[in-house]
């Protein structure tokens, strides 16, 4: 591992030092002028669909539970036991393991008042945290970068291939997006970097338009390869990860957080969460994808000495329905658990489970608002202006060590 | 033209050169027919943008044709499919085959030939319009025959009436394997169908309650898909009086879908979602602004060609708020160039990019579809979107022949300032600035005797200009 480090290290410094005489380069600067480490970093994983937090976090305790799950209960036989009343689907081994490990935090009963039960509606009150801006959208974490003193463009990643989410829109930043690590590895097609360089770019004072945005992606994309271009090739040299597309992001994700990059926030989503139908097994599978993946990531991170300083966030736009639906699966509900991760959290369960017979609407009430997790977040572990990316100030939760 | 028009376009012509102004659009302008005029001129600019956003992409003989015939003629010509019958045929039996298959990608491929190669492409770019409409994912559906199907019924109803999709998508199996309805039940009726139909299908948020969207969703109970077909199961359909929008009655599904379609929000959701698609990614598409197309849209029962008609023919669609206001979808970009470069591509190949782009047909990323405008594009995207763009023109420049075929003989004779204008004035709504025109001149000069190197040395640069991503 330190071999591999120290590696990382030297072939990064050497790629900056190469460009550093070329065009504005404020990644390759802010790399050259010292490393961030010892800054906490924070991982946001998005469950998308809707995760149904009833048989994520089962509440074994509560006849309700069953007589409300005819078929899609998880009998207490099978389930992984935290307590007297909750246990996690038998597909959760690896967060059980957190769970025993002390690095698992359970938020219960999380959601927002008037809860909206379209996916987009809610995925974009999640995103940018209720606070509506009719011209120009930002996002919870796009609001935080901003409040960044020096811009280095990679304050944020995305590694996936759908839209960058909602979250990371920023009045004043941009964040990037990522497939995968090779993803700016100079392909040699017949056009030198240095002179797509200067076509992708040649405009000027052209800020909000369209062609500003994309000469600003153009921009980003000739800076991520200059830094990103040796990265790419030491992939494979991750630990044990299973062969998952969760837990491919996860790896690349650790990789960046080993090679000292200078972001605080990475972003990957895991989609199928939406189980209307015969959800049994496609949900087992969606949270062993889930489990076994934060587990490899967590197990990675601690061997790299970086356990202290990384918290994995996990959360879904909505819960499900108590009462299962006719086609053996659920509908879109409200309030649901979210889950941080790592070593410094203060392990179990936050707060009670919401109540199975005092429902709004057939869905779960809210215990905790998601603004309050947020606000944790960003004033404790990025110990960021919570207040000012908020709107305002929110209780917060017990959350940290 | 009367001179009333004349006068208003006039009056209008400030307003077209300064698109910032966007809260100044006279909605009455707006929507009458463009007729050209000195300030905006009938030209290959302008033939070339209602080309690519009607059709996708064009042979340098249509632009000519198009500007010798002016606006009127070649937006008739645009709604004339005579043209695409043996075509349409053939790749019908084609289809079938495909679709028959295991590997849905395949089934993609399949429409990007169409879309690459048929005469006439506007039927398959609305049809695709419809698709993100009706988004529908071939991965989850896991029946490429009713996938396949799906799409030539959105394809023969793409130009008909809104209330005739509406009930055609209503009772499509793969609609109702992706939204998980094919088994809904009388006691508890699923959601997830009604839910998208007012969110996404009809009316948008904000329109509908939670209370209607539940009574409505007990108007699809009984609806099953066996062995692949729709099926209607009476046992299973809650009869009993449903309150919709206020109204309390028997409702049943067709009833249901009539209530739904006939709320004023569903005429200005469809007119506006298509004047963005046709028209401009970001343009403020205000009520007061849309009105008069709403308007007409209702009075003729919501049939979709006399707007689509409306749209291309009208000032808004050739005015500067429109030109180049579009940032092009993966496919859309790739598609115009297999048109302008008829280059013969390995279509399961394009699949793979176009997949890493963000936009393969048949997998839209989820019931709303792609979002388009600027979601196409982030550092890594456009960086492979380059990267797509420049080996399309290497595989097409790669054949001296190819050359003499696609570009005229005059103007491979030109010098490098006039053919790079030219060239430009032809692949990009919007001029690029000296210094990157100054950089293909360049390229230009430096295979000044090379026919065949000297066009892929321009066109390589050309497609690389920010410029290029906007269609």
């Amino acid at each position: 591992v330190n071999t591999r480090r120290t590696f990382l290290k030297s072939s990064i410094a050497s790629s900056s030092l190469i460009s550093l005489s070329g065009w504005a380069p404020g990644i390759l600067r802010s790399a050259a002028n010292g490393s961030p480490h010892g800054e906490k970093v924070l991982v946001v994983l998005q469950l998308s669909g809707g995760n149904d937090g009833l048989n994520t976090v089962i509440p074994y305790g509560d006849d309700e539970y069953f007589r409300n799950r005819f078929t899609l209960a998880i009998p207490q036989s099978n389930l992984l036991q935290l307590d007297n009343y909750h246990g996690l689907h038998p597909s959760l081994k690896g967060f059980e393991r957190l769970w025993q490990h002390r690095k698992l935090s359970i938020i219960q009963g999380v959601g927002y008042p008037e809860p909206n039960r379209s996916h987009f509606e809610s995925m974009d009150l999640w995103h940018t945290a209720h606070q509506n801006t009719p011209s120009v959208r930002t996002g919870w974490l796009g609001r935080w970068s901003s409040t960044l003193p020096t811009e280095t463009q990679l304050e944020a990643i995305h590694f996936g291939t759908e839209r960058q989410p909602l979250a990371l829109a920023s009045a004043t930043r941009t964040a990037l997006s990522l497939r995968s690590l090779d993803t700016f590895r100079n392909e040699s097609d017949g056009l030198s970097p240095e002179l797509w360089k200067r076509i992708a770019t040649a405009r000027v004072n052209e800020d909000s338009g369209l062609l500003g945005y994309l000469q600003k992606n153009a921009g980003m994309a000739w800076e991520a390869s200059q830094r990103l271009d040796r990265i790419g090739q030491l992939t494979a040299s991750g630990s044990k990860y299973p062969q998952t597309e969760l837990a491919r992001k996860l790896s690349m994700v650790s990789t960046l957080i080993e090679a000292d990059f200078p972001t605080r926030v990475y972003y990957v989503a895991m989609d199928g969460f939406d189980t209307h139908a015969n959800q049994g097994e496609s949900h087992a599978g969606l949270l062993k994808e889930l489990g076994d993946a934060a587990e490899a990531f967590l197990d990675d991170l601690q061997q790299q000495g970086n356990g202290e300083r990384v918290l994995l966030f996990v959360f879904s736009e909505f819960g499900r329905r108590l009462r299962e639906n006719a086609s053996r699966g659920t509908d879109h509900g409200a309030a649901a658990p979210v889950f941080v991760l790592g070593n410094q959290v203060r392990a179990g369960l936050v707060t009670r489970h919401p109540s199975l017979t005092d429902l709004q609407g057939g869905d779960l009430k809210h215990r905790v608002d998601y603004r309050q997790v947020y606000w944790t977040l960003l004033h404790q572990w990025l110990k960021a202006d919570a207040k000012a990316i908020l709107g305002r100030d929110y209780d917060p939760l017990d959350l940290f060590r | 033209m009367n001179q009333n028009t004349i006068q208003s376009i006039g009056s209008n012509l400030s307003k077209e050169r300064a698109p910032s102004c966007l809260d100044d659009i006279d909605p009455a302008w707006a929507w009458q027919a463009y007729h050209p005029v000195t300030d905006s001129p009938w030209n290959r600019r302008r033939a070339a943008h209602l080309l690519r956003r009607a059709g996708f992409g064009y042979r340098w003989s249509e632009i000519e044709k198009a500007v010798l015939d002016g606006p009127q003629n070649s937006i008739d010509r645009l709604f004339d499919f005579s043209v695409n019958q043996s075509f349409d045929e053939a790749m019908e039996t084609t289809g079938q085959v495909v679709a028959s298959r295991q590997d849905a990608r395949q089934l993609s491929a399949w429409w990007l030939l169409q879309m690459s190669q048929i005469p006439n492409a506007l039927e398959d770019r609305l049809t695709l319009f419809w698709h993100g409409h009706f988004a529908t994912n071939a991965d989850k559906v896991q029946d490429n025959r009713a996938v396949f199907s799906q799409c030539r019924q959105l394809r023969r109803l793409c130009l008909g009436s809104f209330a005739e999709l509406v009930n055609g998508i209503a009772r499509d199996p793969a609609m109702l394997i992706y939204l998980d309805t094919t088994d809904n039940r009388k006691t508890r009726p699923n959601e997830n169908f009604a839910r998208e139909l007012l969110e996404l299908f009809c009316l948008g948020p904000g329109n509908y309650t939670e209370a209607d969207l539940q009574q409505l969703a007990r108007c699809f109970t009984g609806w099953e898909v066996r062995t692949g077909r729709f099926h209607f199961n009476p046992h299973q359909y809650d009869d009993g009086v449903k309150s919709i929008f206020g109204k309390r009655e028997r409702f049943n599904a067709e009833m249901a879908l009539g209530q739904v379609i006939a709320q004023p929000a569903c005429a200005t959701f469809v007119v506006r979602k298509l004047v963005r698609y046709f028209i401009s990614d970001e343009l403020q598409l205000s009520e007061p602004l849309l009105d008069p197309l709403v308007k007409e849209f209702r009075s003729s029962g919501n049939a979709v060609k006399p707007l689509v008609e409306s749209i291309f023919r009208s000032n808004l669609f050739f005015s500067e708020h429109a030109m180049g206001a579009k940032i092009r979808s993966p496919v859309e970009l790739a598609i115009f160039l297999l048109r302008v470069l008829q280059v013969d591509f390995n279509m399961l190949q394009l699949v793979g990019q176009l997949e890493s782009l963000g936009q393969l047909p048949f997998f839209p990323p989820n019931v709303k579809g792609w979002e388009g405008g600027r979601s196409w594009i982030n550092a890594a995207t456009l960086l492979g979107r380059n990267q797509l763009c420049r080996m399309l023109v290497r595989k097409a420049t790669k054949d001296p022949r190819s050359i003499r075929h696609l570009f005229p003989h005059a103007l491979l004779q030109e010098d490098s300032e006039v053919f790079v204008d030219r060239l430009c004035e032809l692949w990009l709504a919007i001029a690029p600035p000296e210094e990157s025109k100054r950089l293909l001149i360049e390229g230009s000069e430096r295979f000044r005797s090379q026919p065949q190197q000297r066009v892929a040395e321009t066109l390589k640069l050309l497609v690389s200009l920010p410029e290029f991503q906007l269609g």
